[in-house]
């Protein structure tokens, strides 16, 4: 076969083969990066829309899992104030029982309950953020409210919870219904327990100051079961920190493994690149220079 | 005396002939970067002797024949439309994908952000700023959809006007190939060959344009036909293309005598164009509809069935047409809804701090609620990102390997019809060399006439 040099088709185009992958290879050095558009890698491209979905979704659960943890630690504050008041409550009444207690001393009781019940009362209403903690759902409402005529206490929340996902289908309470801590099953909530108990402390009425440390110890009781929920929540959010953590990492390798170029072996190819581009333009010299009437006299 | 005579006449004739080889040799190498110049080689023939008392009479040109190779160069016009097609897909695709961006910041990123903004709403569902962030994540979801399908619409459109320059360059070849028709069957010598390589360039370039098939008529000249056996040229006839715009989609159908032919041209870079505009870009419309009709869908039937801050039963969120068809271009957030972010509804009871609403928009980012319940949004924006990608990629790859059939082919073309440098410098020595001796011949005739003439003094 006769061979003829074209330096456009034979000597152009593998200068310009080889220019290209060395521009690629420089621009991949240059960027840290093996994707560039769709075409580098379809497949790998797809799936770094899903890890990056992923690597969005995670950090909005770790979002949730930070605010829930905040209104989580608070709630549980609360609850241990409220427990400590509970006690406080509990002892002073039954330090005003008895035949040994006098008037005095029963009126000091009725004071101390006062006080807690006061206490009780703002802890109960604690909002955090601008939200209520024990209304249930309707967390723009304050929780206990006092009739001003009447002195009776009304629950304004109601009965459901306001939960977050923390994790794909772990949700945890963020605002828990109150009611079924301070009353539960109870005919009456604890701050008309504790009103009715200053009444009884103060009139000396022991049978009511039996059944009003009853009622307190019932809602003792929930409060720390209500407590222990929240803890256990607390250590199960904690546990989803550290898992979301982990997957993110995870999903952040699988992202770089597709998107991220291997720089060492970017930098590799790129020499490479560069050795072809200089031999690619040599022969083609080489080539166009020599011919039969170089040799011709 | 007179055989001396008929020997310098011998002698003339062949520093004739070899003087046409030197000059058929610098033609040649005239036209080395000459596009489409066939090589020329001068065919020689012995004068046989008339009778017994001479040797012969020397050497004649019979003529300056051009090496061509119709096989070949009909080969390399077929691989030549299919190059150009690929090279039209993947040259028009390459803008569309990079239109599409990086994954994590285009059309995904939106709306991860969308939803993520909504798993903002469900941890205070009471928040003005969350609700402020739902309506300008929402608007941002929307707008990256409307300029989505902006990009793909202009794509189309750029398509659109690349087929009718090209439909005005496939005209202009065929009217010049009608003329150098008319040329060749009346022209003689030479002229030809001259007249037949710039037809084989017009009609290479062509066959770059479209799916074209040239037939060889007995006068020399050639008939051009698109598709199935439409007429461009016909002798000296060129049968231009028309173009007519249609009123519904804006974009141009090729005519051909009346006909509309759009369809039949799938080769050349007028094929890619048109399989760019009319098949992958309308695919790639469709899919992008297709995400933004079922995500925002799914996000109104979960906003409706909620209530927003007043209490009330919640609207619409986003606003979008009755079928798919159009639902990026038109997808908006509910002018009501975006005035007052109180009707964002995050609460499926009514209650302030109830989130249930939010909390199941937000979940819509992981849900397999698309597609019949097999894929999330996410899924079906990857699914269309890889579509365009492996496109491009296919394209590409088929281009390079088609374009290496065609090199092959331009080798064993110009193996038969290049010219090249080191033969043309053989024969520039070889008939300078024959110059020589037959000067030389020349120079002892005429030597011997002179003896003779001296004699005769």
């Amino acid at each position: 076969m006769r061979v003829t040099f074209d330096i456009v088709r034979d000597g152009l185009s593998s200068i310009q083969t080889a220019a290209t992958s060395l521009s690629e290879a420089q621009l991949q050095v240059a960027s840290g990066k093996r994707l560039r558009v769709p075409s580098d890698d379809p497949l790998g491209t797809r799936l770094a829309v899903g890890e990056h979905t992923s690597i969005g979704a995670i950090d909005s659960y770790t979002r949730s899992v930070d605010s829930a943890a905040s209104r989580l630690a608070a709630a549980d504050g609360t609850l241990t104030d409220i427990i400590d008041k509970l006690t406080s409550a509990i002892a002073a009444t039954t330090g005003a029982r008895g035949t040994t207690s006098d008037p005095a001393s029963r009126l000091a009781a009725a004071a101390t309950l006062g006080g807690l019940r006061d206490a009780l009362a703002r802890d109960i209403n604690t909002r955090f953020d601008g939200t209520a903690l024990f209304g249930g759902t309707r967390v723009d409402q304050t929780p206990y409210v006092q009739d001003p005529v009447t002195g009776v206490w009304t629950y304004q929340g109601d009965n459901a919870q306001v939960q977050v996902e923390v994790e794909q289908g772990h949700r945890v309470a963020i605002a828990t219904d109150g009611s079924s801590i301070f009353q539960g099953s109870d005919p009456d909530n604890v701050l008309n327990v504790l009103e009715g108990l200053i009444t009884a402390v103060t009139t000396n009425n022991q049978a009511a100051m039996a059944t009003g440390i009853a009622d307190l110890q019932r809602t003792f009781d929930r409060a720390t079961q209500a407590q222990s929920r929240v803890g256990a929540d607390e250590v199960g959010i904690a546990d989803a920190a550290s898992r979301l953590s982990g997957l993110k990492l995870a999903a952040e390798t699988r992202r770089s493994k597709v998107e991220d170029a291997n720089m060492a072996e970017a930098i590799a190819r790129m020499n490479r690149a560069d050795t072809a581009y200089r031999a690619a333009l040599s022969a083609v010299s080489q080539a166009e220079r020599q011919s039969l009437l170089d040799y011709l006299r | 005396m007179s055989g001396l005579l008929d020997s310098l006449s011998l002698a003339a004739r062949s520093l004739d002939a070899q003087r046409m080889g030197l000059d058929v040799a610098g033609q040649n190498l005239a036209n080395l970067n000459t596009e489409g110049y066939t090589r020329r080689r001068l065919e020689l023939a012995e004068l046989a002797a008339t009778d017994r008392s001479n040797a012969g009479r020397g050497v004649e040109v019979i003529g300056v024949r051009a090496l061509r190779d119709q096989y070949v160069e009909g080969r390399l016009r077929q691989e030549q439309q299919g190059t150009s097609r690929d090279a039209a897909i993947a040259e028009s695709l390459g803008v569309v994908e990079s239109a599409f961006g990086l994954p994590g910041q285009s059309v995904d990123a939106a709306m991860t952000s969308f939803f993520d903004s909504f798993a903002a709403l469900a941890i205070d569902a009471t928040s003005s700023e969350a609700r402020d962030g739902v309506l300008v994540q929402g608007q941002l979801v929307a707008s990256s959809f409307n300029q989505m399908s902006d990009r793909l619409v202009s794509a189309g459109r750029e398509a659109d006007n690349a087929v009718r320059s090209g439909v005005d360059e496939l005209n202009a070849l065929s009217s010049r190939i009608g003329l150098l028709n008319s040329k060749i069957a009346t022209a003689t010598g030479a002229e030809v060959e001259s007249l037949r390589d710039q037809r084989a360039v017009a009609l290479s370039s062509l066959a770059e344009l479209a799916n074209v098939t040239v037939t060889s008529r007995s006068d020399g000249m050639v008939d051009v036909s698109l598709g199935q056996g439409n007429p461009l040229v016909m002798g000296s006839t060129a049968y231009p293309l028309g173009i007519t715009t249609s009123s519904i989609s804006g974009m141009a159908s090729i005519l051909s005598q009346g006909t509309d032919i759009t369809a039949e041209i799938t080769g050349g870079r007028i094929g890619g164009l048109l399989e760019v505009r009319d098949q992958r870009i309308p695919s790639y419309i469709t899919r992008l509809d297709d995400l933004a009709y079922q995500m925002a869908t799914e996000v109104n039937t979960r906003h409706q069935a909620g209530f927003d801050a007043n209490g009330a039963q919640g609207l619409t969120f986003f606003n979008i047409p009755a079928t798919s068809a159009g639902a990026a271009a038109m997808i908006a957030v509910n002018p009501t809804v975006a005035a007052d972010s109180k009707l964002v509804a995050a609460s499926s009871t009514g209650a302030a701090g109830d989130n249930q609403t939010a909390q199941a928009i937000a979940g819509l980012r992981d849900a397999r609620v698309l597609n019949g319940g097999t894929a999330t949004p996410s899924d079906l924006w990857a699914e269309l990102v890889y579509r365009v990608g492996a496109d491009v990629s296919t394209a590409r790859a088929s281009h390079d390997s088609r374009q290496l059939v065609v090199d092959q082919l331009q080798r064993v073309r110009d193996s038969v019809s290049g010219v090249s440098v080191d033969e043309e410098a053989a024969m520039l020595m070889k008939f300078q060399r024959a110059y020589e001796a037959n000067a030389r011949y020349f120079g002892t005739i005429s030597s011997v006439m002179d003896s003779l003439m001296r004699m005769v003094g």
